[in-house]
């Protein structure tokens, strides 16, 4: 493993366990209700290039089991020392191994190239994080599923119709598929692999 | 400018110092420096790894408590403290003594120069202590051969 400079290292959480207990409790809620929006709390210096909720998101959620990937334009030493710092994840370059996936909205790998997990464990399946530029404008959709009543509507900028065809077709997989993350600034929301995105009907 | 043998030094005499002893032998004031933590003062265990008689398959011996902490200097450079025990304010000095052993000027020569030999004579000091306190107890051993009588 190669030396990491330390002179890149952003510093983590103020108060790491309970703050990674904040953050791990937002996500569970976010993960149960699909579409909630949850915004993250915490004074945070983050790494060049990453977002609040997405560097609040990691030091909670990684640790030295999960192989995180980067997508090129995250890939650069401020992130990869202070994510091999705090969260000790070995930084991986196979989208079909990594556990963890972070992007950019206009960098989303294809889904298909993800793990989806496996029969015996559909658990450990890849977890894609899209930074995007917003949680409140961009295409509509109306979610739902489990965790939702009867419908919400949800906004994304990079929820595009390529994305959501491309979820719609890894339906037949389930119980494996991928879950998403979708961060923007301080704020973030999740779409589990049972969540159904429909059309908005006007 | 520290190199790095010598700072792997420093560390490892830092790690075994007592505490009071650094504050006594540090002729600068802690609170002087202004820092952020990269990764704030926590205790935590590590499995130490033992073999038998030095050469034997290593084995799992125990856990030790460890201190640790990161921190960053207002001058961007960055120091490690890592200390067995539950002292945080060991580890915090250590990260910081490592911290400014890196910067050029006075301070760090301070600490190389003047800091590193006398915790290190110290150490030395206190292991001879130890040496001669155990030597006292020492009990020879020799064969005693039955008299054969004349």
């Amino acid at each position: 493993m190669s030396s990491i400079d330390s002179s890149e290292i952003q510093p983590g959480f103020g108060n790491p366990v309970h703050d990674a207990q904040t953050i791990f409790r937002q996500c569970l809620s976010a993960m149960s209700e699909p579409g909630q929006i949850e915004a993250v709390d915490l004074p945070l210096i983050t790494p060049a290039g990453l977002e609040p909720s997405t560097y609040a998101l990691a030091m909670a959620l990684f640790d030295q089991q999960t192989e995180v990937l980067l997508t090129p334009s995250l890939l650069n030493p401020a992130i990869e020392a202070s994510l091999r710092f705090h969260c000790m994840s070995p930084i991986g370059s196979d989208l079909a191994e990594a556990d963890f996936v972070i992007c950019n909205q206009d960098e989303r790998p294809n889904l298909e190239s993800l793990k989806p997990g496996s029969d015996e464990y559909p658990d450990q399946s890849c977890t894609l994080i899209i930074q995007c530029q917003s949680l409140q404008q961009g295409p509509g959709w109306i979610a739902r599923g489990p965790g939702i009543a009867d419908r919400r509507p949800v906004q994304c900028s990079a929820l595009d119709s390529y994305l959501v065809e491309q979820r719609r077709e890894m339906q037949s997989l389930f119980p494996l598929g991928i879950d998403l993350i979708l961060c923007s600034g301080n704020r973030f929301m999740c779409l589990p692999r049972t969540t159904l995105l429909e059309e908005e009907i006007h | 400018m520290i190199e790095q043998p010598q700072r792997q030094q420093l560390l490892s005499t830092l790690a075994r110092s007592t505490f009071s002893d650094i504050e006594q032998h540090w002729n600068s004031d802690a609170t002087q420096h202004h820092y952020q933590f990269i990764r704030k003062p926590e205790t935590g265990m590590v499995m130490a790894v033992g073999r038998a008689g030095g050469n034997g398959e290593p084995f799992n011996m125990g856990e030790v408590t460890v201190s640790r902490c990161t921190l960053r200097l207002d001058s961007g450079e960055t120091g490690f403290g890592y200390v067995r025990g539950r002292n945080l304010k060991h580890a915090e000095t250590i990260a910081l003594i490592d911290a400014i052993s890196q910067r050029q000027g006075e301070e760090s020569l301070h600490v190389v120069d003047e800091l590193l030999p006398t915790l290190q004579q110290l150490l030395q000091q206190k292991k001879q202590q130890k040496q001669s306190d155990a030597e006292q107890t020492r009990v020879d051993f020799f064969t005693m051969v039955r008299g054969e009588s004349e």
